[in-house]
């Protein structure tokens, strides 16, 4: 977890990685038992259940630690992200540079995009519902939910319908001017399942889901 | 040995063989440069493309997407300073100093000539190592593969991030997964819940391409990343010999660290570039050039991360063991082609081993020249903006996920695994390790369960062999070592230093 993550977050995952352990653990009794306990079934799972439940207790113990740490100590930890031997972390450097981002604005026509999404707070209330909506379903839920109804349609409506829909939709919302672009993304899409299609059904022979449409 | 590779390059060269190969480095080099597509992710989303294909050319494919994508994603980090994948980290240093005094072009040719050397390095490398090691590995009985089981898991010390403790998390679940489905060795289901979906167990591939695909796909969404890129001028492709010269003696350092570093489980090519880099560094008589523009500060850690590319072939292909994330889907697709990687393939199948051998040789070559011809169209291709990325990583992540098996159930449980991944990684936990236990899960308790059978239940089988016992205190080594190298890193926030 990064250093900004809240304790309580990791306490929560540690605290259900113990009780899938337990779980795992008091599960494998309703196996049905054959040989040696140590050759059977229940063993391998069980040792599993109990490295887990440890593993995720100590880590609480860990992190609860740390979170009595005094906050002096916690300024010195954020200092220390500094260069040693002058090499930077690997974290640092896949953040990419600070002006990297002022360089593609002011080489690249991608300038516009850019100022879009430094948006300052102070126009951000004044967003419209579309703009809200459309930031929703940008976020890691709003896309784990566009996907489920994809999932969804992909049996009703078939692969092609479903498909050519879920990725006009992504299409749409990833585009730094959507209104501009509904022709191009939905024609963008077409070709993308046209390609997915023949390679799959014609080159590979794998059947795609076919819907009511057949 | 000889003679088997006579046999591989008679394979390897017929015509289909070698489109593959050059279809796969085209496609490594193409999706490798777009930041953000890892090695994993990338032969993750193209791994449903093999399904209709034999194993030889299959593999083939894979292996040369390994190849390209290792090396493009050096491309990112020298045009626009965001390195394609962690293993190309270190590139940001020397290369986009490069690329600011308009010698991107040489720097990124010097990149692809350093890659193919480390990449033929380790390749023959694997060829002379490989079968000694698996012809070592067929005297192994239960209580032996057990500890090399346990030896693969130790890559998850080193694939953990800072925490080993959140890997050892992961791994349990991915152990966890493993045991879902029909006992192997008796009538009896396993957290099926009566459900007979389960009963066959939890499938790899929805699992590797929920894992990292779709959770990528999330995460992507999240991060709404612009991807922004700044056009560049290249320059000329080509180094010029004097440079090659320069930093001949460094390529063949980064080849030698990239190669070692590979064979240990879960070091991989992040930690390799870096150490190539910093021993580079540490014994060049004027380390002050290095990061303000220094070739050598390319050519060595670009090496060592394709020198790994041959270096972790060795565990997976003699032992069955991947050492890292990319190796685990590869030894995947293996399986999934019908194929179980370990040391009796060598005698099954040497065919298909010599072929996979001579075929990675030519990806290098392929690679050197698709690779130098390519640089212009590819550093162009760094612009690919995220509306239309993410649909293509969407589409064929759950098409992929469908077209394995025919079931809507591998869809559904691609898009579980997303979630799973997102949440995993979203809450530091790292999702390489998962993969690790499904894999390695089956062959662990398999080999524990038949050691007790044939030692009547008795534990101390595992210490009184002394194979068994050599390769437990290995592991006890390399995670020792880990633990280390933890500390290190977690107090000085930097790799491989």
């Amino acid at each position: 977890m990064d250093a900004s993550t809240q304790p309580r977050s990791e306490l929560v995952v540690c605290g259900l990685f113990a009780a899938l352990g337990i779980a795992i653990f008091l599960g494998a009794y309703t196996f049905t038992e054959g040989g040696t306990y140590l050759s059977g079934p229940r063993a391998f799972p069980q040792g599993v259940g109990v490295i887990m439940t440890v593993a995720a207790l100590i880590r609480i113990g860990l992190v609860l630690k740390e979170s009595r740490r005094p906050a002096s100590a916690d300024v010195a930890a954020s200092s220390e992200d500094t260069l040693t031997d002058g090499i930077p972390s690997v974290e640092s450097l896949m953040r990419g540079a600070p002006d990297t981002e002022v360089e593609s604005v002011t080489q690249d026509g991608a300038a516009a995009d850019t100022k879009l999404e430094a948006e300052p707070d102070s126009d951000r209330e004044q967003q419209t519902l579309v703009q809200r909506l459309v930031g929703i379903l940008k976020s890691p839920g709003g896309l784990g939910g566009i996907s489920l109804a994809y999932v969804l349609a992909l049996g009703q409506l078939g692969f092609i319908v479903a498909t050519v829909l879920y990725c006009w939709a992504l299409s749409m919302l990833f585009h730094p001017r959507p209104k501009r672009a509904v022709l191009l993304t939905l024609v963008a899409s077409g070709l993308l399942v046209a390609i997915a299609w023949l390679v799959f059904v014609y080159w590979l022979r794998a059947p795609l889901p076919r819907g009511v449409f057949g | 040995m000889l003679e088997n590779l006579a046999l591989g390059l008679a394979t390897v060269i017929q015509p289909v063989n070698l489109l593959f190969i050059v279809i796969g480095v085209a496609l490594g080099i193409i999706f490798g440069v777009i930041p953000g597509l890892t090695a994993t992710l990338v032969i993750a989303l193209l791994l449903p493309f093999t399904f209709g294909m034999d194993a030889l050319p299959s593999m083939l494919m894979l292996l040369g997407i390994y190849s390209g994508s290792m090396y493009s994603s050096s491309v990112t980090a020298i045009t626009i300073r965001i390195p394609g994948n962690p293993g190309s980290a270190v590139m940001v240093l020397d290369g986009y100093p490069l690329g600011q005094k308009g010698r991107a072009g040489e720097a990124i040719g010097m990149a692809c000539i350093a890659s193919v050397a480390g990449s033929l390095f380790s390749v023959m490398v694997m060829i002379l190592v490989a079968p000694v090691i698996a012809n070592v590995a067929l005297r192994f009985s239960a209580a032996e593969y057990f500890a090399i089981g346990l030896f693969g898991l130790t890559a998850v010390a080193a694939i953990s991030g800072t925490s080993i403790l959140r890997g050892l998390l992961a791994t349990c679940l991915g152990l966890f997964l493993a045991t879902i489905g029909t006992d192997a060795l008796l009538p009896a289901f396993r957290y099926t819940g009566d459900m007979p979906v389960l009963m066959t167990g939890v499938p790899l591939l929805p699992a590797v391409i929920g894992l990292f695909a779709i959770s990528e796909l999330f995460r992507l969404g999240g991060a709404d990343q612009a991807m922004t890129a700044a056009s560049r001028t290249i320059g000329k492709v080509l180094p010029s010999a004097k440079e090659l010269l320069r930093c001949s003696k460094e390529i063949l350092r980064g080849s030698v660290i990239g190669t070692g570093i590979g064979v240990l489980p879960g070091a991989g090519a992040t930690i390799a570039s870096f150490m190539a880099y910093s021993e580079t560094k540490r014994s060049s008589k004027h380390p002050e050039t290095f990061g303000k523009g220094e070739m050598k500060g390319v050519a060595s850690p670009d090496a060592a991360s394709n020198g790994v590319t041959g270096g972790s072939m060795i565990p997976m292909l003699s032992l069955g063991i991947p050492g890292d994330a990319v190796t685990a889907v590869l030894l995947g697709a293996l399986v999934i082609q019908g194929v179980q990687p370990g040391p009796a393939l060598f005698t099954t199948q040497t065919g298909l081993v010599y072929s996979i051998f001579v075929g990675m040789l030519i990806s290098a070559l392929v690679m050197l020249v698709l690779g130098l011809v390519s640089v212009r169209a590819v550093a162009s291709l760094v612009k690919l903006p995220p509306h239309y990325l993410i649909p293509v990583i969407a589409l064929f992540s759950f098409v992929g996920a469908f077209a394995n098996s025919g079931r809507m159930y591998d869809v559904w449980l691609a898009l579980g695994f997303g979630v799973i991944g997102y949440l995993l990684e979203r809450y530091g936990v790292p999702v390489a390790p998962v993969v690790l236990g499904i894999i390695l899960g089956p062959i662990i308790e398999n080999a524990f369960r038949r050691a007790m059978i044939m030692s009547g239940g008795d534990l101390t089988v595992f210490l009184t062999r002394p194979l068994s016992l050599a390769i437990l205190m290995l592991s006890a080594l390399v995670i020792l070592l880990a633990l280390r190298s933890k500390r290190t890193l977690a107090r000085t926030e930097t790799v491989g230093v």
